[in-house]
């Protein structure tokens, strides 16, 4: 079935490809946040500026938000690289530069490794008693947690969630919620903008220790620390996160590992 | 004559593939098993598509289509007279049963690498490890 490549607006795409693509979609028609294409991707290149990139693990610093248009190819790793060298310096460009070689060693990863990303690449480091599938209240950001709900909605809305966000929701999921990281992998998959097997799968083995030598998880503290307390003001959830690291441990994990000291 | 085939790792014009063969056509098509099997918001799909639809506008012949990937190719590289399927190459493994599908019918496949970041070639497992080895060429450049 060919597509017609003619359009007015951007609303006539969306309601076009809507029937185009019926029944081979989940949720409504809608534009994304971001715009496709090799313009808009150079623009937020163009706009992005390192300065302040060493503050990138709090959800309201600055970042590039380039992931979606690197995963697609509208972007090459060598052009951002070059990019970033030329128009920041010291140790912001670094990191800058440190975070997005990860996006290589994923690729390289799954290079070595195929189809087997999809499966756990190295046994738990735990003894896990993860289920599937993804749990309604958790896809329906109606947990009562807000921070966990408002993950949902952002990532459900925009296609997108800051890696510290992305880190925490899998941590909450796979480790508080004992959910296979395979179901993870697969919501962010459906929703985000840059959703591919290697960054996403990994990422998530990553938390849940199979592609780690710990797992990764997190308290409270950490969590309104990063997020300039924008989801523990006021809140009056019953928090499971609001815990010592060592108490968290022996609970999650169900002995006293070391990996929080 | 060859025909350039964009994949979802590939959505522009600066395509190295692209690059190579600025008057081939292209395509660039929506695997319509691979949607049937694997949940996918909406707006994942108008992204890739505003992504083709300007990687191919200066195209004379272009198509973008919904259905089976390599019957799509072969469709189309036949309409076209081309014998060479130009693409670039990514590690995804997704792709492989459209390559072997096209190869079955005949088609030639021309490889484009995709540039990387570094140019690490050995194993790699634990991301702080592999810093070592790359980080002075990273930044470097």
């Amino acid at each position: 079935m060919e597509f017609k490549q003619q359009f007015s607006s951007r609303e006539e795409i969306t309601t076009y490809l809507g029937q185009m693509f019926k029944g081979l979609y989940t949720g409504e028609p809608r534009a994304p946040a971001l715009h496709g294409g090799r313009s808009a991707s150079l623009a937020q290149l163009e706009a992005f500026k390192a300065k302040n990139y060493g503050r990138r693990n709090h959800t309201n610093a600055p970042v590039s938000r380039l992931s979606a248009y690197l995963r697609h190819g509208q972007l090459s790793m060598l052009e951002v690289a070059e990019y970033i060298r030329s128009h920041s310096q010291g140790r912001e460009r670094d990191e800058f530069l440190k975070q997005l070689t990860w996006r290589d060693f994923f690729y390289l990863v799954l290079e070595q490794k195929g189809l087997k990303v999809l499966e756990n690449l190295e046994e738990p480091k735990y003894p896990m008693r993860w289920v599937q599938p993804m749990p309604d209240d958790i896809l329906e950001a109606r947990t009562n947690l807000p921070c966990v709900d408002a993950w949902v909605s952002k990532l459900v809305d925009t296609g997108y969630l800051h890696n510290h966000e992305r880190l925490w929701f899998a941590a909450y999921t796979v480790h508080f919620r004992q959910i296979h990281w395979q179901a993870g992998f697969a919501f962010f998959r459906e929703h985000l903008l840059d959703g591919d097997i290697a960054s996403n799968a990994l990422s998530w083995q990553w938390v849940a220790s199979t592609f780690s030598h710990k797992p990764y998880f997190m308290n409270k503290d950490n969590i309104s620390k990063f997020s300039s307390n924008q989801w523990c003001a006021g809140c009056r959830a019953k928090c499971p996160f609001d815990k010592t690291y060592q108490t968290l441990e022996r609970e999650l994990f169900g002995a006293d590992y070391g990996w929080s000291s | 004559m060859k025909l350039v085939w964009l994949h979802g790792w590939s959505l522009s014009n600066t395509d190295p593939a692209m690059v190579a063969h600025p008057d081939a056509p292209a395509i660039f098509v929506f695997d319509k098993p691979f949607l049937e099997q694997t949940r996918m918001a909406f707006p994942r799909l108008q992204f890739m598509f505003e992504a083709a639809l300007e990687a191919l506008a200066e195209r004379h012949h272009s198509r973008i289509c919904l259905g089976i990937q390599a019957e799509e190719i072969i469709a189309f590289a036949k309409l076209h007279h081309c014998t060479t399927i130009c693409y670039s190459l990514i590690p995804s493994p997704e792709l492989r049963r459209t390559l072997d599908a096209l190869e079955q019918a005949g088609l030639k496949l021309e490889v484009y690498p995709v540039e990387y970041l570094t140019s690490y070639t050995g194993q790699v497992k634990r991301f702080s490890a592999f810093w070592r080895e790359v980080e002075h060429e990273v930044l470097r450049g």
